[in-house]
């Protein structure tokens, strides 16, 4: 009883004490808040493959910014929501690939527009189908195309839960259907009650 | 003394979560589901932080779901999934579970391991009823995570066929065709497995067929009520309060479907949700009872003491034998008082997830492009009939959600109240009188 008293006093005072906090800021970025990604993680992952990809024997080879390169999807085959961040990678990779100025980039939105390439994009598993690519030859004039897909490996231990992103990009030629670059950056977050 | 029992009194006043459900749970049996998500969106509101706030967002998922709101029933879900703790009565010891389940108003609610996997479930049939199936991939990889890594048994591990069956077809349908083998394989032969037409069906050459997949949720699942055990010991009558399972009538067990004038049979029941819940409880009962005493041992010693002063107090005030039989008299009561008024303190934990139903059965049906009539004739105590068309194009997912239950009347739950020790199961009965007769129980008292 008196520790029901005491406790439910003690409530009363915290609420009455503080309220809300809000933080604003780039310090607030920092925080991770579950294990989902967030925008520091996405920001990292991209600065990561943009690197290894700007610096590549292939990137290196490109001599004219007439080549058009697309970003197509990046599957999700993870146990976590994190679609609309997946989409936010896409047009930060694109963003990127604007400024930089080395190919001409045709935007996922348009790709996206097209119902018959957004039924095969559906369907689509890890690979993308030889019809897939010959459609973004002919259709959209594409020279590359960027697909990859994202995983993970779950563990839990008493209240602590660690998941192990890979985020798998591959870049296609799309006249041979050539692999041209292929990156993997891993991305880890743990939570811990 | 009486003040403080007073007090007692109105701290236990507070309504509890059967009486906060209570309009909402009567308006979603009694065919108003908007008006159940109206109130529990009101008692969100009022529980924003509070111990039930979890659970009433659980409720609220499905009643959203219920009213055809899926994805606002997911963003429900979603909002609990990744922070609801999970406490399992049959493995937690009993000072755990005294803690939890003995002390509803200060703990906050914690799933037990087969509601835990029924939100993942039930966030599936959303994504699948909006055609997302990206969505339901994720809750299917959810769930296995769920009940893989977890301390789940083997037994229990697969238990809910229909949580299998349906992430076997979700991860079917996503191209993830490894990870729906081993989802399927767990599940068994399911018609989720269909891939040929449907009765009286044919598929156009070169066109992917379409699937109409009807989800059967039927009954209401079994909830918890408070049961209290009276019995003699020491000099007055002590209660233990313990958690009793109820079950809940249903007015349909079978849903039979006819597509286009054809017969398709009954939608294949898969998951029995009431009769693992009731093979669970007979499980936990054993560490209930024991929390259970384990926390009636203090109110006994409390409850001694006051009879004790009572006694004396009376005595010390007279020597003739009439005051001596009133002294007895007034240590019995005492002891009654602050006993019984300690364990309205002390009730135990009835919060469970009311509005989820008890069985769970699904029925794919492959089909031609076009338009398709459907009669669902849900069947059992009442009759109803539930025509729907669908106009389907190649390789669309049409799902039908048939929460039967929302298609009745209402009859409320009655507790099992105050029972007197003969009349239960017999390992409540047994448990009891051992209690009783245990020669440490009155040398605690005494």
């Amino acid at each position: 009883m008196f520790r029901t008293l005491t406790l439910l006093t003690c409530c009363a005072l915290l609420t009455g004490c503080f309220g809300p906090s809000v933080v604003r800021g780039p310090g607030a970025d920092e925080a991770a808040l579950s294990t989902k990604l967030d925008r520091v993680d996405l920001e990292g992952a991209l600065d990561s493959w943009y690197q290894e990809f700007d610096s590549s024997k292939f990137a290196m080879s490109i001599d004219s910014a007439d080549r058009k390169i697309a970003i197509l999807s990046i599957d999700n085959d993870t146990s976590e929501h994190i679609d609309s961040g997946l989409r936010n990678l896409i047009e930060s990779f694109e963003t990127k690939l604007v400024n930089d100025g080395v190919f001409a980039v045709v935007s996922n939105d348009t790709l996206a527009a097209d119902a018959i390439l957004r039924e095969r994009k559906r369907s689509l598993g890890d690979d993308v189908d030889s019809a897939t690519i010959a459609a973004l030859g002919k259709e959209f004039g594409i020279h590359y195309f960027v697909h990859g897909r994202i995983g993970e490996t779950t563990e839990k231990l008493g209240d602590r839960k660690r998941v192990q992103y890979y985020l798998f990009l591959k870049v296609t030629e799309v006249a041979t259907t050539r692999r041209v670059f292929q990156s993997e950056v891993p991305i880890t977050k743990q939570i811990t009650d | 003394m009486l003040g403080v029992l007073a007090a007692f009194c109105s701290l236990t006043a507070c309504a509890n979560y059967d009486e906060r459900l209570a309009v909402a749970h009567k308006q979603f049996y009694s065919q108003n589901v908007a008006g159940a998500v109206t109130t529990l969106e009101g008692l969100i509101a009022e529980a924003e932080g509070d111990n039930d706030e979890q659970l009433l967002r659980l409720e609220l998922g499905i009643a959203l779901q219920a009213a055809e709101r899926y994805e606002e029933s997911s963003a429900a879900f979603e909002r609990v999934d990744d922070s609801l703790e999970v406490l399992d009565y049959t493995s937690a010891g009993y000072e755990e579970v005294a803690e939890f389940a003995f002390a509803p108003e200060a703990a906050k609610w914690r799933a037990s391991p087969p509601e835990r996997v029924m939100l993942n479930t039930q966030n599936m049939i959303n994504y699948l009823a909006r055609g997302e199936v990206g969505g339901a991939e994720i809750e299917a990889r959810r769930m296995r995570n769920l009940v893989t890594m977890e301390d789940v048994s083997e037994d229990e591990r697969f238990a809910n066929t229909f949580a299998w069956a349906l992430a076997g077809f979700s991860l079917e349908l996503s191209g993830d065709f490894g990870e729906a083998t081993g989802a399927q394989r767990e599940a068994g032969d399911t018609s989720l497995n269909e891939h040929e037409p449907a009765a009286g069906q044919q598929f156009v050459e070169g066109e992917e067929p379409a699937m109409v997949v009807v989800i059967a949720q039927l009954g209401q699942a079994p909830i918890r009520r408070e049961t209290q055990y009276v019995f003699p010991a020491g000099s007055t009558i002590h209660r233990l309060n313990v958690p009793h399972l109820v079950q809940r009538a249903a007015l349909y067990d079978a849903v039979s479907v006819e597509l286009d004038g054809v017969d398709q049979g009954k939608v294949p029941m898969l998951f029995d949700y009431g009769e693992h819940v009731a093979q669970r409880y007979d499980q936990e009962l054993p560490t209930l009872l024991a929390a259970a005493l384990f926390q009636a041992v203090g109110r006994a010693l409390v409850a001694e003491g006051v009879a004790k002063a009572a006694r004396e107090s009376v005595k010390a005030s007279s020597d003739s034998k009439n005051d001596q039989e009133y002294a007895a008299l007034a240590g019995f009561f005492a002891g009654l008082i602050t006993n019984w008024g300690l364990s309205e303190l002390a009730g135990s934990d009835t919060r469970c997830w009311s509005l989820l139903p008890n069985s769970l059965g699904a029925l794919r049906l492959n089909v031609p492009r076009g338009e398709h009539s459907l009669a669902l004739q849900l069947t059992g105590r009442s009759q109803r009939l539930i025509r729907r068309t669908v106009d389907v194009q190649p390789g669309e997912l049409v799902v039908i959600n048939l929460v039967g239950e929302i298609y009745g009347t209402y009859a409320p739950t009655l507790g099992p109240g105050e029972l007197p020790l003969a009349g239960n199961s017999a390992a409540v009965a047994d448990t009891l009188e051992i209690v009783q007769q245990a020669s440490w129980w009155a040398q605690v008292i005494d």
